[in-house]
């Protein structure tokens, strides 16, 4: 695996950063889930096939929000090994799960009651 | 989608709603936006909309607000201090984020499946000029009662949250074992189309999980890459700051957790001792001091990580 994907950090930090420049973009979690649609077939692919379907997927992305298309570019060029393309699609995966779970956080967080 | 000023206005998590419904049906809620007779009604439809209430549903609300002043309409969709006991926590908090089910438990009806017109709450209806006569309130079925206000009907889905079935029909989430949601239904409705379903749990205390049984199940999820939301507090039973584990990293026989506080935006990595010594969590906010309730994915649909 290459070095970007077996970072420790690469679903932590990483992927808190990418929230981040996402939901400044206004990037909406439905986006987000198609995009993971679009990514899961590709997770057993040899990384050639995976690398081209990609750029499909990413200009496909680009077209509707720029931010997420430069995304998946950016992680696109990365690929370089046959066990990158899961981790990427891994990756993406735990991006909208994450995405969505803080978004119910935030909903529920008025649920809270008051410190004592 | 039309009128571009009025959907910039919706929050977040009514867009996300929204932008799901037929365009129709988004035309249509837009005009009654544009209807709402004041700033308040339309932040209370767009409270009503993030809830996850239907179209219909919306409809009929909005036409129990429209005749109503500012203060008639915050007094009908909120429970002050001194309404009558018997509410259950989960009624109240619930009631707290959405305003149509506030009305609803404070007596109001509406009916959104058939043209009658909504019913005001008791106290809101005996304050403004009267809508219709009596015999009018009561061919509409209206109860006026001199007693305690009437609770909904549905009690069955008081305090349950409300999930689309196979069918598109809504149909009630079981309650948490121990009856408090902090997040379980608002988490499940966030998740449920990336193939997730999450259980909620409280930690530690009579008859909960065991934090350490807690921490096993979460390892296997974050292991799968599920991410865990959990609630800490300063002692078993106390909410005060929801969180999420992120990822866990094993080395050798010792376990860690990266810990993730959206409000604070701390992230934080924490040994698996520290956790069990329930004394100190690693956020700068010290009353933290403890993981006291935990949201588990249920990886197999139907099946619990939980033995």
């Amino acid at each position: 695996m290459s070095a970007p994907f077996a970072s420790r950090e690469l679903n932590g930090d990483v992927l808190l950063d990418e929230l981040a420049d996402l939901r400044l973009a206004k990037v909406q979690q439905k986006q987000l889930n198609e995009c993971v649609a679009a990514l899961r077939p590709l997770a057993k692919e040899p990384v050639s096939v995976a690398v081209r379907r990609l750029k499909h997927v990413s200009s496909a992305a680009q077209a509707e929000h720029p931010t997420l298309g430069r995304l998946l570019a950016q992680w696109g060029n990365r690929l370089k090994h046959d066990g990158d393309v899961a981790a990427l699609v891994g990756h993406f995966e735990r991006l909208a799960t994450v995405s969505a779970v803080v978004g119910a956080l935030r909903r529920s967080a008025e649920r809270i009651a008051r410190p004592k | 989608m039309k009128k571009p000023g009025l959907l910039d206005r919706l929050s977040d998590e009514a867009r996300e709603k929204i932008e799901s419904w037929p365009n129709e049906a988004q035309r249509l809620f837009l005009e009654l936006l544009e209807d709402a007779r004041s700033e308040l009604q339309r932040e209370l439809l767009n409270r009503a909309l993030a809830a996850g209430h239907s179209a219909k549903e919306l409809h009929a609300f909005a036409d129990a607000l429209r005749p109503l002043s500012d203060r008639e309409a915050f007094g009908s969709c909120t429970l002050a201090e001194h309404e009558p006991h018997g509410y259950s926590v989960v009624q109240l908090l619930r009631a707290e984020s959405d305003p149509l089910y506030a009305y609803e438990l404070k007596g109001g009806v509406l009916s959104p499946e058939e043209s009658r017109a909504p019913v005001m709450p008791k106290d809101v209806a005996s304050r403004t000029a009267p809508r219709r006569s009596l015999p009018q309130l009561k061919a509409a079925r209206f109860d006026v009662t001199e007693g305690p206000l009437k609770r909904p009907k549905d009690k069955a889905l008081i305090g349950q949250s409300r999930e689309l079935g196979s069918s598109g029909a809504r149909k009630p989430v079981p309650l948490t074992a121990d009856g408090v949601c902090l997040l379980q239904d608002v988490l499940n409705e966030a998740v449920r189309s990336l193939g997730l379903v999450y259980e909620e749990r409280a930690v530690d205390g009579q008859g909960a999980l065991p934090l350490e049984a807690a921490l096993e199940v979460a390892a296997t999820a974050l292991m799968r890459g599920v991410p865990v939301p959990i609630a800490m507090g300063k002692e078993v039973g106390h909410y005060r700051r929801l969180a999420v584990m992120l990822q866990v990293s094993k080395s050798g026989h010792t376990r860690a957790f990266q810990l993730y506080d959206p409000v604070s935006q701390e992230v934080r990595w924490t040994n698996e001792g520290n956790l069990v010594a329930r004394v100190e969590l690693p956020f700068s906010d010290k009353a933290l001091k403890r993981i006291t309730r935990i949201a588990l994915p249920l990886l197999n649909l139907g099946d619990s990580l939980v033995t």
